[in-house]
């Protein structure tokens, strides 16, 4: 496996913008409603704000909540990065990455974490914290974490109203009773600044402690379910979890990166025929980083 | 290898764009006119014209093309196109009185004034393949079916607005239907293109899902009534009537109505006791209830009523309501484009979260080690410190 | 219409020097769009809940009393005298038409809880109100532990420590003869009377000042029903709750309320110690309904 130089992406797409479409693909009333929600949702985090999600050239389900916050917000200067399970080259990220380039032209696009202004992801947060001059964009599925204890959205809305979440914490009572512990993995349900319980999206439990106080905003897009909610800088997310059974974050041992030997990020498996397993950073800006250092010698 | 675990994911989508593009692709004389889609697929052109919820034949006909036939695709497309188009404002109201009408029947009366109107309908041939056309050169003996002008095949309008009463009004004049219109009367219907739905949703809302909905998924769920999960029972068609309707909106200098275009349009008033469930103002009273979707899609048009009814009816009965009585049930899951993305989105890797649950497994089973400190080494010293403030 | 005071004299003293843990004024529920014709044409003296003007169904209204610490008022009625809705509207199960009501725990008993935003009325009636249903499947998810059942309680009351959970769950279902063996069973698998147990157990989680019985033992079988009773009784001796008891039957008035209101199309007709009611009822409802049984 040989690591890339994962400088800005080509360039060669950016002449002019996608002939017929307007910039960033959605047109600019949309947009503006967009930001509308936007801040609605800063103003009360946590909190799922309906809004008219408008369908884009990329299935329902593929990531369309989360683009269409980034469409809203580009403009010049602005560099974005793309990833889906940590990884840049992903080709849902490259899709999704490939539309910005399309309809915005003058949107630099990049694989780094630290450079980019705008980061799109689906299912991590980077390794690498965020600064406060930094967006994270996270793609949501199931924006309700009530959903696992009430189907109806009426209801939902109402306990949300209400914060009458002892339901959501008999689950997890019922969890530890049967199982001896919490057994949920990705998408770990959090209480937001004190008030809204919220689903981080399925990002790996890992991945929540990097919400929590955070210097950058983090804004999450339900396209198909028509809500966006936010976490804003400095703003407590607490995983709803006992005294007497904490929360905990995925544990990989005494596990190594493969590629670069990194014991502090998120690994995932990599099963080889005979049914071993290897493992290497999900984070592929991270894992590159560090294989670039390292053969420089700037480690 | 793995579709992301390696870098090169760029060029594998460059790869697979080549080859929607180039091995089966038709050459630019070989390809399909548009203008051929419209007249010889107009039930696709339709469909896809009413799911994508952007009245536009020859667009519609360029995306059924495009995608090869694929009708749920095809439909996508011309939503995403339509959110590319600003919103300058909203048509004035239409009668079905006003449409100029290819095709009218009525289920509830023999004859009806004005009369029935049997039009263009395959309802009463027999469904057998043309097996002659097999063998027959593309060119030679025998028209084939639709090529003929429009005019000749009975899909251009020949009759003038107004010549066919509603039968809904002559029922009203009969004085037996109801005259309240529970549910139906509101300030300014709601546009769930700009706001998403909140439960319980007004009418107005539910009848502009309905039409954007899925045809097959509308046909299941009103079917699934008809068949006793509830719904507003198997219901009479008033009348369905099909034909092209006149688009109105409000002369921006003048303040004046003016029509600006026609759209071929299907509409169905459906009556029934076991209709709207609301307190009738008079006994026996029929309710009414309402469909209206682009193009000619009856069957369509038919179970949107179906549902309209079923959805206007309180569920009375013990526990939850049924599919076909439930709000949420029905408009979160009839929505094409919304469902077939979700469902292939299945396709994308997940191997973050699997891997997520995969830890916890191996944890459980001794593989690895818990410490409910989290781990030391992480990047983050303090990152789990997840429950304090 | 006239509400029959039997004993004018204690409603005024007995209970002075306490301050009403509850109180109610004019408690009215409407079903349907209502007119102003509504309440006085319907009533015991109209023999019917259902206005002829509109149609709307009056099920409770202008229902009136006071409930002191750890006292048991009943409530009986046959079948939509309005009995249930009422209690269902304190526990805010549904919203009252009109009327008021006051919990001594809220807000120093100044302030309508009806009018209370959505958030405090969650928390009333999480935190100072109990409920016991007729219907076991109302009160309790019987697909989740019987354990998980009282702690949903707990846990809306901020509890975050399991093992605190359990033993304050374990205690409470012990209490109510439910084997510790048995909390994380779930319900479902349980008889009836130990199901109302349960929700007993439930519904005294938080400690509340009031708790509300909606028939609980109309389903059981007489002989499940005394000994249900019987721990009902306990709870009255040892723990300062204060309950209101709904029922048809009056046998189960008579062994828990001091108090008693009676209720026909939606009205209170008599109110007044429980046992004066019973010895000498003066409404002729009252009367028929005494009359009708072998007490």
């Amino acid at each position: 496996m040989t690591a890339t130089v994962t400088n800005p992406v080509s360039t060669d797409q950016q002449a002019e913008a996608l002939p017929g479409y307007n910039y960033a693909f959605l047109d600019e009333i949309s947009k503006k409603a967009i930001r509308r929600s936007l801040l609605k949702a800063v103003a009360l985090p946590g909190y799922q704000v309906p809004f008219g999600s408008r369908e884009l050239p990329i299935a329902r389900g593929w990531g369309t909540g989360g683009l269409q916050i980034t469409l809203a917000l580009i403009g010049a200067g602005d560099t974005v990065k793309v990833i889906d399970q940590g990884e840049d080259d992903s080709v849902n990220a490259v899709n999704i990455r490939r539309l910005v380039e399309r309809t915005a032209p003058d949107v630099t696009t990049t694989t780094e974490t630290g450079t980019a202004t705008i980061i799109q992801t689906r299912h991590r947060v980077p390794e690498q914290p965020l600064r406060e001059d930094q967006i994270l964009v996270l793609q949501v599925p199931l924006p309700e974490p009530l959903r696992l204890v009430e189907r109806r959205e009426a209801e939902t809305r109402r306990m949300h109203g209400e914060a009458d979440y002892s339901r959501m914490w008999v689950a997890l009572y019922e969890d530890i009773v049967q199982n001896g512990r919490l057994t949920r993995a990705a998408g770990y349900p959090a209480l937001v600044n004190g008030r809204h319980v919220m689903t981080p999206s399925p990002i790996p439990r890992w991945d929540l402690p990097q919400l929590h106080m955070s210097q950058h905003l983090s804004l999450f897009g339900a396209g198909r379910e028509k809500r966006i909610y936010a976490v804003p800088p400095l703003t407590s997310v607490v995983p709803l979890s006992f005294e007497d059974y904490p929360f905990t974050i995925e544990q990989f041992g005494d596990r190594a990166c493969a590629r670069c030997g990194s014991t502090t990020s998120f690994l995932v498996a990599i099963p080889n025929e005979d049914g071993s397993v290897e493992y290497s950073c999900s984070d592929s800006d991270w894992c590159y980083s560090r294989i670039d250092a390292q053969e420089h010698g700037t480690a | 290898m793995a579709y992301t675990a390696v870098k090169g994911g760029a060029d594998a989508i460059a790869e697979a764009e080549k080859l929607i593009n180039q091995p089966q692709k038709p050459s630019e004389e070989q390809l399909v006119e548009l203008r051929q889609i419209q007249h010889q697929f107009p039930a696709a052109v339709d469909k896809v014209m009413g799911e994508g919820g952007l009245y536009a034949p020859e667009l519609a006909a360029l995306a059924v093309r495009q995608v090869e036939g694929d009708l749920f695709e095809a439909a996508f497309m011309l939503r995403a196109y339509r959110s590319t188009l600003p919103r300058f404002g909203y048509s004035l109201p239409t009668r079905g009185s006003a449409m100029r009408v290819i095709r009218r029947i009525s289920s509830t009366f023999r004859d009806i004034p004005g009369g029935q109107l049997l039009g263009r309908t395959r309802d009463y041939t027999q469904r057998l393949l043309n097996l002659e056309e097999l063998t027959a050169s593309p060119n030679g003996h025998g028209p084939p079916y639709g090529s003929a002008p429009a005019a000749e095949a009975g899909t251009e309008p020949a009759t003038e607005p107004g010549r066919f009463p509603k039968v809904a009004d002559v029922m009203r004049a009969m004085g037996i239907l109801n005259t309240s219109t529970p549910n139906g009367v509101e300030r300014e219907p709601d546009d769930i293109t700009r706001e998403s739905m909140r439960f319980p949703v007004t009418r107005s809302a539910w009848l502009q899902a309905l039409a954007r909905g899925e045809s097959g998924a509308l046909v299941c769920l009103a079917y699934s009534g008809m068949r006793g999960y509830g719904g507003g029972g198997h219901g009479t068609i008033a009348e369905l009537r099909v034909g092209d309707l006149p688009l109105t909106v409000t002369h921006p200098l003048t303040g004046e109505p003016v029509t600006i275009g026609r759209y071929r349009a299907t509409e169905v008033e459906m009556t029934g006791p076991e209709g709207p469930s609301e307190k009738t103002t008079h006994a026996g009273g029929y309710g009414l209830s309402y469909g209206l979707v682009f193009g000619q899609n009856e069957r369509k048009a038919i179970s949107m009523a179906l549902l309209d009814s079923s959805l206007q009816s309180t569920w009375a009965g013990e526990g939850n309501p049924p599919p076909a009585n439930d709000q949420e049930m029905v408009l979160y899951h009839t929505d094409g484009i919304e469902s077939f993305g979700f469902v292939e989105h299945l396709k994308l890797p997940h191997f973050v979260t699997f891997g997520s649950g995969l830890q916890l497994k191996l944890e459980a089973d001794g593989v690895m080690t818990s410490s409910p400190n989290g781990a030391s080494d992480h990047a983050e010293g303090d990152a789990n410190d997840g429950n304090g403030n | 219409m006239t509400i029959t005071q039997t004993d004018p004299v204690n409603a005024g003293q007995t209970f002075r020097d306490t301050a009403p843990v509850l109180r109610v004024e004019n408690l009215t529920r409407i079903f349907g769009p209502g007119c102003p014709d509504c309440v006085a044409r319907t009533g015991p003296e109209a023999e019917t809940n259902t206005c002829p003007t509109c149609g709307s169904v009056v099920a409770c209204a202008d229902v009136s009393f006071e409930l002191r610490p750890g006292r048991t008022i009943g409530i009986v009625g046959e079948s939509g005298s309005g009995k249930t809705t009422a209690l269902r509207c304190l526990y805010g199960d549904l919203a009252p038409t009109s009327g008021r009501a006051y919990l001594s725990v809220y807000r120093d008993g100044e302030r309508d809880i009806f009018e209370a935003d959505p958030q405090d009325r969650r928390r009333i009636r999480n935190f100072h109100l109990g409920m016991v249903y007729q219907n076991p499947s109302q009160g309790l998810n019987l697909l989740i532990s019987s354990g998980g059942n009282v702690a949903e309680r707990l846990l809306a009351a901020e509890w975050r420590k399991v093992a605190a959970i359990r033993d304050r769950a374990a205690g409470l279902l012990g209490r109510m003869e439910i084997p510790v063996s048995r909390m994380d069973e779930i319900p479902a698998n349980f008889s009836g009377g130990m199901q109302q147990r349960v929700q007993v157990a439930k519904a005294l989680a938080n400690g509340p000042v009031v708790v509300l019985l909606d028939e609980m033992t109309s389903g059981l079988d007489v002989s499940v029903q005394a000994g249900v009773l019987d721990l009902m009784q306990d709870i009255q001796r040892q723990e300062q709750v204060a309950m209101v008891v709904v029922s048809h039957d009056l046998g189960v008035v008579r062994l828990l309320c001091e108090r008693t209101l009676v209720m026909k199309n939606g009205r209170v007709v008599e109110a007044g110690v429980t046992d004066q009611i019973l010895e000498d009822p003066h409404h002729p409802y009252t009367q028929l309904l005494v009359s009708s049984v072998n007490m």
